[in-house]
């Protein structure tokens, strides 16, 4: 548990903050604390909670809501499919607990904990999804709770995440192939930015980057083999 | 919020509980190991490129990249999440009560 909450602390600290802002916005849009409670489990997604209470703010219709919030957490195919050959031997019931669970930041920590720590488990990526989303789901119901008394620096709170992105990408830079599917998964949100295409940027850029990689990986494997068969 | 939820959970267990079992060759898990940075990057570049804030409010964007750019040397030579989230915080605080000063 020692060593779960290590890496999972610095997830849980920004959750409780961002957390907090989060509940005071869906006290705003008309939710109980027990509501925000409830999406915080079965929801589980700060871009989404945030989105859907904006949302329902301007008076969305129910459907909009769904549809907007589903389609801004596609990502997590992505994060899926990648941790998915990690989980080949585990239990049904750890994969479960833990594949329902996943969310950027935890994706980001367990997946660096599956490829570099052979000692790290099932249980413990379980754990830390767990932790994270019970610090997450406390500060939804207080925020929520508490939203008229409490003043969270809602612009400070959400740069503590980009520290956190930024951190796991410098992790993830090993290699130019690497640094190349960085650099365009970042120009490619960029382009879709500028174009106005806010709700598709994250899939659309980190998409962008992954063909860029297979396009370089191809060429670099192809380039011996042609050269052999000369 | 269940239909919210429903496509919530469709996204994160059918690819996970699909490709679980499966043998995959070393091409496909070389393609899935590119995820990781193409996500951390369009995540942070989704964060820190705001054209409506560049035009209006620049100084706040400045902070913003003076900031990234200080959390990212201290992740490449710590590689401390906790450490990188509160480095962040204090300079980006600094940063952004600076600006107020000009």
């Amino acid at each position: 548990v020692k060593k779960v909450l290590s890496y999972a602390a610095a997830v849980m600290a920004s959750y409780v903050v961002i957390g907090l802002a989060c509940g005071m916005l869906e006290a705003q849009a008309g939710m109980a604390p027990w509501m925000a409670a409830v999406l915080s489990v079965v929801l589980y997604s700060g871009a989404g909670q945030f989105m859907m209470a904006n949302l329902l703010l301007a008076g969305s219709a129910p459907g909009a809501v769904a549809a907007t919030c589903a389609f801004i957490n596609m990502r997590q195919i992505l994060y899926a499919a990648a941790l998915a050959p990690h989980a080949k031997s585990w239990r049904l019931r750890d994969a479960l607990a833990f594949a329902a669970t996943v969310t950027d930041e935890s994706f980001g920590v367990v997946i660096e904990r599956l490829e570099h720590d052979s000692t790290w488990t099932a249980r413990q990526s379980v754990a830390l999804n767990w932790l994270c989303m019970g610090s997450w789901t406390a500060a939804n119901f207080a925020g929520c709770a508490l939203g008229a008394v409490l003043a969270v620096p809602t612009e400070l709170a959400s740069f503590a995440m980009t520290a956190i992105f930024i951190c796991l990408l410098v992790a993830q830079l090993t290699s130019s192939t690497y640094a190349l599917v960085a650099a365009v998964a970042a120009a490619g949100v960029a382009a879709c930015k500028l174009a106005g295409l806010t709700q598709i940027t994250i899939v659309a850029g980190a998409v962008l980057g992954i063909l860029a990689g297979a396009l370089a990986t191809s060429r670099s494997t192809a380039a011996p083999a042609e050269k052999g068969g000369e | 919020m269940l239909s919210a939820a429903a496509s919530m959970w469709l996204w994160r267990l059918v690819p996970f509980f699909a490709l679980r079992g499966r043998t995959m060759s070393a091409r496909t898990q070389e393609l899935l190991g590119l995820i990781p940075p193409a996500a951390f990057a369009a995540l942070v570049a989704n964060d820190l490129v705001q054209p409506s804030v560049w035009a209006t409010d620049p100084a706040t964007t400045i902070a913003q990249l003076l900031a990234a750019a200080g959390v990212a040397l201290v992740a490449a030579r710590t590689k401390n999440l906790m450490l990188c989230a509160l480095f962040g915080v204090v300079l980006y605080a600094l940063l952004l009560a600076a600006t107020t000063l000009i």
